[in-house]
């Protein structure tokens, strides 16, 4: 007879920890063979063909690539238009549009219906007898809030001398402001440079990944969500819904109209440091996502003081295109038409000629002639 | 009967064998750990402690580090020194300086031994009295390491504004000279030299002291305890925001064969835009030159034509200048290296000098309490 000796806590923990530990390699074997989604590391390859992390302005386009879906052409520079000479030709205003994705024509299907392809046609046609030429160039990109444009504007932007240069700003701002729990004015709460995605290390097993598959970030590897935009990839992980803290909401629209007058403010300082008329333009958010159409009214305001008080030309596409489901298939984006984009380049081309935008420029190109 | 015990013994123990390994590893780790105690992080390590990847400006300082040895700590602005109120007080004059790490003090072993420590203390000897006009003279160093004019640019307009400065200093033309003479290919926006700032994360089993200690020759660059190569600081720091880290060590022939005159106007148009962004913002903006070691040669050249168009600039816009280059020309009593001054009555106590003795000759702290713009700043 032997006597029964009685299991110990560590023996039982040993039990549980073996079968546990082997069932659960087995299962990510298992499903690593039978579940078919490979993980996916990196910028999705969609979007790796267009565009490319960048140091200073969180992404570029890629030269001379083309949108799978064929309507974006980028050229050499990485703008979503035709090539042009970066030196400026002689007897030719250059008009530079900077912004987000409004600026980029988020929805017009090829770059000859854009807002700056209108805007430079109706321009043309105004100044046919001109003794000059006029060139607008598209330098807006999607998800670009009033920060990059401006680091744009500076580095590479001036290169072309330009002689105006229009901003548009303020929808994209909001994200950063609304969807945070934390707001810092240079974005670094929300904002990262493009770059490989980041799953969070739980991520990394399939079995979770398949068992909590609600909880999973849009940078999951096994679980590759459709809906991942340029959005996804150059900010950290955002509320679903904006913060709960209602009473935070004024503060949030507060600080980010601050943050666009700051920025639209450089703007112009630095455009007519350097010989450059600077113009303004504010930006329509659909009335049915109540709290981001009351912040982007604040921004607008702030844009308008700003343009009043400095004495800059504002085209205010807020109030001369309110947002209706007809001419916008989103709360921000214009349809493609000439009803449309073709309607805002009308807008600004009859606000430049008004306010005697290109006359001005007309003259300054004359000056410079004189003095070269 | 006899021989069945130890075996059925065997049998019930054998699932102790989990608990023990656990047990003995974590002992394994906490005696290595003991023992390795003066093994000092990689230098990765220290680093990861104080930078911190930014989308605008390639890296920026974490709030609330410190170095390791306590030489440095950053407030929870983001800058070297003491916490300063988001909001300024009134009757304070506030003073922004940029630039890189001499700004920084990379040389200073105390944050109130850099130069704008030392700028703060005499304006405040100077201004500050009971009774006085001003209750206040605040010196933000915002000063990084490695930056050049265009971080410095986009710092100011994005970060060091919302303090409401009426003064910026800006210091730059080093880490721009570097951009300039030691690189092949040139961008205007500096995408030639600098790349995004990604810190290169450890593997899983390299948090393991113990498996980072039994398996050397697989240990990566993240390794947070080992490194093979131990580079300083500011050597990864080029590792990891440079497209070709080896290029600042470039020889002279090579930085001849590199370097183009037109690559500075580059380097004026940023200087420029930080004026331009001053004073359309309120602020009164101040030049500075930079010194470097003339034995340098070629790229002591390069500096000095920086140098040159910084003069230029400042002329041309009627900025103050302080013109350290001139004022405080590089001897071995007064600088550590080729560009940092030395922590001392010659080297950063001189420096913090001269930026006084100039801003009290332009009258700029009179003329910024009284709420006056400087002369260039009448536009």
């Amino acid at each position: 007879m032997t006597e029964r000796r009685k299991t110990t806590l560590w023996q039982l923990l040993g039990f549980a920890c073996l079968p546990v530990a082997a069932l659960w390699v087995s299962v990510e074997i298992v499903l690593s063979i039978c579940w078919l989604p490979s993980p996916q590391a990196g910028v999705p390859p969609a979007f790796a063909v267009v565009v490319k992390p960048h140091p200073y302005r969180v992404y570029a386009y890629k030269s001379g690539r083309t949108e799978k879906a064929g309507d974006g052409v980028y050229n050499s520079v990485g703008f979503r238009d035709r090539e042009f000479a970066e030196q400026k030709p002689p007897h030719t205003i250059r008009i530079i549009c900077l912004g987000g994705s409004t600026t980029y024509s988020l929805g017009a299907t090829s770059n000859s219906v854009t807002y700056p392809a209108y805007l430079q046609r109706f321009l043309r046609q105004r100044y046919a007898g001109a003794p000059f030429d006029i060139e607008v160039i598209n330098a807006g990109h999607p998800v670009y809030s009033s920060l990059e444009p401006l680091i744009l504007f500076q580095t590479r932007v001036l290169d072309f001398s330009p002689d105006v240069a229009i901003l548009m700003t303020g929808v994209n701002d909001l994200w950063e402001a609304l969807k945070y729990a934390t707001f810092s004015s240079d974005y670094s709460h929300s904002r990262h440079t493009l770059g490989p995605l980041r799953p969070a290390v739980w991520e990394h097993s399939r079995l979770l990944s398949l068992l909590l598959a609600r909880a999973t970030s849009p940078f999951n590897p096994y679980r590759p969500n459709p809906d991942r935009n340029l959005v996804h990839l150059t900010h950290q992980p955002w509320y679903d819904t904006a913060p709960s803290h209602t009473l935070t909401i004024p503060l949030r629209e507060a600080k980010c109209a601050e943050t666009v007058g700051r920025n639209a403010l450089s703007f112009v300082a630095v455009a007519r440091g350097n010989n450059v008329i600077p113009v303004i333009a504010t930006e329509t958010f659909g009335p049915q996502y109540e709290v981001f159409a009351e912040a982007l009214e604040r921004s607008n305001e702030t844009l308008r003081t700003i343009a009043s008080s400095q004495s800059v030309v504002l085209v205010d596409v807020a109030r001369a295109m309110p947002w209706n489901a007809e001419q916008y298939f989103d709360a921000v984006h214009l349809r493609d038409g000439s009803e449309t984009y073709g309607r805002m380049g009308k807008l600004f081309a009859d606000a430049l000629a008004k306010a005697g935008v290109i006359e001005q420029a007309a003259r300054n190109l004359n000056r410079g002639a004189s003095v070269h | 009967m006899v021989e069945q015990v130890p075996a059925m013994r065997r049998r019930r123990r054998w699932p102790l064998i989990f608990p023990a390994i656990a047990a003995g590893w974590l002992l394994a780790e906490i005696v290595i750990a003991a023992i390795g105690a003066w093994v000092s992080p990689a230098p990765l390590a220290a680093l990861r402690r104080v930078y911190r990847p930014h989308p605008y400006r390639v890296y920026a300082l974490i709030p609330g580090s410190r170095s390791k040895a306590g030489h440095f700590t950053i407030n929870s602005q983001g800058f070297r020194g003491p916490e300063i109120e988001p909001c300024k007080p009134s009757g304070t004059v506030r003073i922004a300086c940029l630039g890189d790490s001499t700004t920084f003090g990379e040389a200073a072993t105390a944050d109130d031994h850099t130069w704008p420590a030392r700028l703060e203390r005499r304006l405040r000897e100077r201004y500050v009295k009971p009774g006085g006009q001003l209750s206040g003279i605040e010196v933000i160093n915002a000063g990084v390491p490695g930056y050049t004019s265009l971080e410095s640019l986009i710092h100011f307009e994005t970060w060091v504004l919302d303090y409401q400065p009426d003064i910026a200093i800006f210091d730059h033309g080093l880490n721009d000279a570097v951009f300039m003479a030691c690189f092949r290919d040139f961008s205007s926006e500096y995408t030639h030299a600098r790349k995004v700032f990604e810190i290169p994360r450890p593997q899983l089993w390299e948090h393991s002291l113990l498996l980072s200690s039994l398996f050397p020759a697989r240990r990566t660059i993240a390794n947070p305890y080992w490194s093979d190569r131990r580079p300083s600081q500011a050597e990864w720091l080029d590792r990891l925001t440079l497209t070709d880290p080896q290029r600042p060590a470039v020889d002279e022939a090579e930085q001849r064969h590199c370097f183009r005159p037109e690559r500075i106007a580059v380097f004026a148009r940023n200087v420029r835009n930080f004026v331009f962004v001053a004073r359309g913002q309120g602020v009164v903006p101040v030049l500075a030159t930079v010194v470097y070691a003339p034995q340098a040669g070629f790229f002591a050249d390069v500096v000095g034509q920086i140098n040159e168009s910084l003069r230029k600039v400042a002329t041309e816009l009627s900025v103050p200048c302080v013109d350290l280059a001139r004022e405080m020309p590089w001897s071995a009593e007064a600088f550590v290296d080729a560009s940092q001054p030395r922590d001392g009555p010659e080297g950063l106590e001189r420096a913090g000098r001269i930026f006084a003795d100039e801003l009290i000759r332009q009258k700029l702290v009179e003329r910024a309490a009284a709420g006056k713009p400087a002369a260039g700043n009448q536009r």
